[in-house]
C-alpha cells in the first residue's frame, strides 16, 4: 500500500504560491529526502501530508486517509518530528512520557525509558534543564517507541553538532527502518542525508522538479569533466548545467548516452549535492 | 476517555502552580492575619496584666492601662461572645455569612488566575513553537481545547474549594477556642450552625453552574488566545470594549453591554453578608444557583460560549503558527 499519494497540491499564503502542482508518492521501505532550498514549500508540503494546514487545491492521501479530516487517526500511524529540541520546556520527562502513554495507544512507553535509560536524561529532571542534543535524543526516544509505519521529519538535525547529527541517522537506520516502514526527511543540507536516502525528491518553487530512486541516479544522470574545446560539442547536446571547475568545465546531463559523452571528457554520476545545484540551476 | 484524562492531567501538571499556589497565598494571608490578631490581643492583655504590676510597684499607673483595654481585640471578642444569649438562628446568620464571605477572596483569585491561563492556553503552545509536539499526538483539536476548558473551569477549582473548606475549619476552629476559654458558648452549637457541610455543597455546585454561567466569557477567552499572534489580553479587553461602545454609540440596543455585564458577574456563587454588591451579581444560595437553569440567560449564554469553542476548535485546527 502506497503511504502517501500526493498530486498537484496547491496552497497559497497571500501573495506567495507556496504549493504549485506538488506531487509525491512515498512507498513502505523507502526513505525520502525531500529537498530543496529555503522557501521551496518543503514544509508546506509536510505540513499538508501530516493534516496541519487545509489545501486550496490537489489530491492527497495518507494510508488512505484525508490527512487534514481524519489527523488523529492518520496520528495513530505517523509520528513526525517538526522541530527537534522543541519539547515542553515546563514538563518533567516522566510526565511527558505519561502524557504520550494516555494519549497514544501505540507508545511503548516501556521503550522509551529503557532507551533513556542509556542516556543522561534522568525522568524527573524536567525537559527545559536539557541541552538542545538530549531534547533531540528524547525527542527520537519517544518517536522511536510509537509503532508508527510513517515518521516525517523536518529538518530533523537543525542546530546539531555534528557528533549528534551522527547519532540521530544512526539511531533512525538501527533502531526504526524496516521494510514496512518509510521516513520523509526534509533538509536544505543534501550532503548530510545523501548516503541513506533511497529516494529523492527535488522541490523548488511550491513544484516537484525531481522524483527518482538514488539507485536509477547512475542511469539517468552523468556528470562530464571537459576541457574548452570539447565544451562546444557538449553544450550542443544539451545539458542541464554547466559550470566552471578546477579541472576544466562539468556538465550534468539527464538521459544522455554515456558512450557518446565519454568522447568528449571523463564521465562519471554525480552527487546528489551537484545534481541538485544542476536542477535548481536550469530553471534560472 | 483514557486520552483526554491525559490531556486533563497535562493542563493540570501545566497551571497547577496558579491553581494551587494562588489560593495557598491567599489562604495563608488569612491565616497570618487571625494569628497576628490573635497575637495582638493576648500582647493587650499581657500588657493590662504588666500595668498591673506596675501600679503595684510603682503606686499608680492609670493612662497605660486605659490604653492596653482599649486595643485589646479579645475584649471585643470577649463582649461579642459573653454579652449575648445567643440563639441558633443567630449563630447561622452570622457563621454562614463569615464563611461565604471567607471564600470571596478565593473566587476572585481564581477568576484572575483562570482568565490568564484561558488566554494562554492556545497561544503560548504557538509562541514556543510545542504546537507541533502536542499536534503530533492522535487527538482531535476538539478534545484539545475541550480540556483546557474542562481542566480550568471545573477541575482546577477543586483545588481552590479545598483551601476555602480549610481556611473554614481553621477560623471555626479559632472561634471554638476563644469560646471554649471563655466559657461563655458551647462548642457544639458554633460547629453545627457554621453552615461548613452546606457551604462546601454550595460550592461545589456553585463552581460547576457558575462554568456554565460564564461559559461566555470563557469560550471567548479561548477564541482569543486561539486567534491573536500576539497581545490576547489586550484582544479580549477590547474588542468587547469597542462592541459596547459601538453600541451605546448607536444607541438602539444594550444587550450586548447587558449581557456582558451579567456573564462577567458570579451568579452561581454564594457571598457573605454585606448586602446588594452593585458591582457583580451573586447567588444567595443553592436554591439560586440551580434556579440559573431555569432561566433563558443561562442558555443564552451557553448557547455563545459553544459558538466561541466551535470557532476555537477551527483555528485551532489550522492557526499552527505565530
Amino acid at each position: 500500500m502506497t503511504l502517501v499519494q500526493a498530486q498537484g497540491l496547491s496552497k497559497r499564503f497571500g501573495d506567495v504560491q507556496a504549493l504549485d502542482g506538488f506531487d509525491l508518492t512515498v512507498e513502505p521501505g523507502q526513505i525520502v529526502g525531500l529537498i530543496g532550498p529555503n522557501g521551496s514549500g518543503k514544509t508546506t508540503a509536510l505540513k499538508a501530508i501530516l493534516g496541519l494546514s487545509r489545501l486550496d487545491g490537489g489530491n492527497i492521501q495518507a494510508f488512505g486517509l484525508d490527512p487534514f479530516k481524519q489527523r488523529p487517526d492518520l496520528m495513530r500511524r505517523t509520528a513526525y518530528i517538526a522541530d527537534t529540541g522543541i519539547l515542553p520546556r515546563w514538563m518533567r520527562i516522566r510526565d511527558l512520557l505519561a502524557f504520550v502513554a494516555s494519549v497514544n495507544p501505540a507508545f511503548d512507553r516501556g521503550r522509551a525509558e529503557g532507551a533513556l535509560a542509556n542516556t543522561e536524561i534522568r525522568p524527573e529532571k524536567k525537559v527545559g534543564t536539557l541541552s538542545k542534543g538530549m531534547t533531540v535524543q528524547l525527542h527520537l526516544a519517544i518517536v522511536l517507541a510509537v509503532n508508527a509505519e510513517l515518521l516525517v521529519l523536518d529538518e530533523p538535525t537543525l542546530g546539531l553538532d555534528i557528533l549528534y547529527r551522527q547519532r540521530f541517522y544512526d539511531a533512525l537506520l538501527n533502531d526504526y527502518f524496516a521494510e514496512q516502514r518509510a521516513i520523509l526527511v526534509t533538509t536544505h543540507e543534501v550532503r548530510e542525508i545523501e548516503h541513506i536516502l533511497t529516494q529523492v525528491v527535488f522541490i523548488d518553487r511550491g513544484r516537484t522538479r525531481l522524483h527518482l530512486g538514488t539507485e536509477e541516479l547512475a542511469a539517468s544522470f552523468a556528470k562530464v569533466v571537459a576541457n574548452a574545446e570539447r565544451s562546444d560539442a557538449l553544450r550542443a547536446m544539451n545539458p542541464l548545467a554547466e559550470r566552471r571547475s578546477l579541472r576544466g568545465r562539468e556538465f550534468i546531463f539527464q538521459g544522455a548516452n554515456r558512450q557518446a559523452l565519454a568522447e568528449c571528457g571523463e564521465v562519471s554520476t554525480p552527487s546528489l549535492p551537484e545534481l541538485f545545484t544542476a536542477v535548481m540551476e536550469e530553471r534560472r | 476517555m483514557n486520552s483526554f484524562v491525559g490531556l486533563c492531567r497535562r493542563e493540570w501538571l501545566e497551571h497547577r502552580g496558579g491553581f494551587l499556589w494562588a489560593p495557598a497565598s491567599v489562604a495563608a494571608v488569612i491565616v497570618v492575619a487571625v494569628v497576628l490578631v490573635l497575637m495582638i490581643g493576648q500582647l493587650d492583655m499581657a500588657r493590662v496584666d504588666l500595668d498591673l504590676d506596675l501600679s503595684e510597684a510603682a503606686g499608680s499607673d492609670v493612662e497605660l492601662r486605659i490604653e492596653g483595654e482599649d486595643t485589646s481585640i479579645l475584649d471585643l471578642v470577649d463582649g461579642w461572645l459573653a454579652n449575648h444569649e445567643w440563639t441558633d438562628e443567630e449563630l447561622s446568620a452570622h457563621l454562614s455569612g463569615l464563611l461565604r464571605g471567607v471564600a470571596e477572596p478565593f473566587h476572585y483569585v481564581y477568576f484572575i488566575v483562570l482568565v490568564f491561563v484561558l488566554l494562554g492556553a492556545l497561544h503560548d503552545d504557538r509562541k514556543d513553537r510545542t504546537v507541533l509536539f502536542w499536534k503530533s499526538m492522535p487527538v482531535t483539536d476538539a478534545e484539545t481545547v475541550l480540556s483546557k476548558l474542562v481542566t480550568g473551569v471545573w477541575v482546577a477549582p477543586a483545588a481552590t474549594i479545598a483551601t476555602i473548606l480549610a481556611v473554614q475549619i481553621f477560623l471555626l476552629t479559632v472561634i471554638s477556642g476563644l469560646a471554649a476559654t471563655r466559657e461563655t458558648l458551647s462548642i457544639w452549637p458554633i460547629w453545627a450552625n457554621s453552615g461548613l457541610f452546606i457551604g462546601l455543597v454550595e460550592l461545589l455546585v456553585g463552581y460547576l453552574i457558575q462554568g456554565l454561567w460564564a461559559l461566555p466569557l470563557y469560550g471567548w477567552l479561548l477564541f482569543v488566545s486561539a486567534a491573536v499572534n500576539r497581545l490576547p489580553f489586550l484582544w479580549a479587553l477590547l474588542a468587547p470594549a469597542a462592541l459596547v461602545a459601538l453600541e451605546a454609540l448607536v444607541g438602539l440596543t444594550s444587550a450586548a453591554r447587558n449581557f456582558i455585564h451579567d456573564h462577567l458577574g458570579f451568579r452561581a456563587l454564594p457571598r457573605g453578608h454585606g448586602g446588594e454588591d452593585t458591582l457583580v451579581h451573586a447567588a444567595t444560595g443553592l436554591g439560586d444557583s440551580i434556579a440559573l437553569f431555569a432561566t433563558a440567560d443561562l442558555w443564552a449564554g451557553i448557547a455563545v460560549g459553544a459558538a466561541f469553542l466551535a470557532g476555537t476548535v477551527h483555528l485551532r485546527r489550522t492557526k499552527n503558527e505565530i
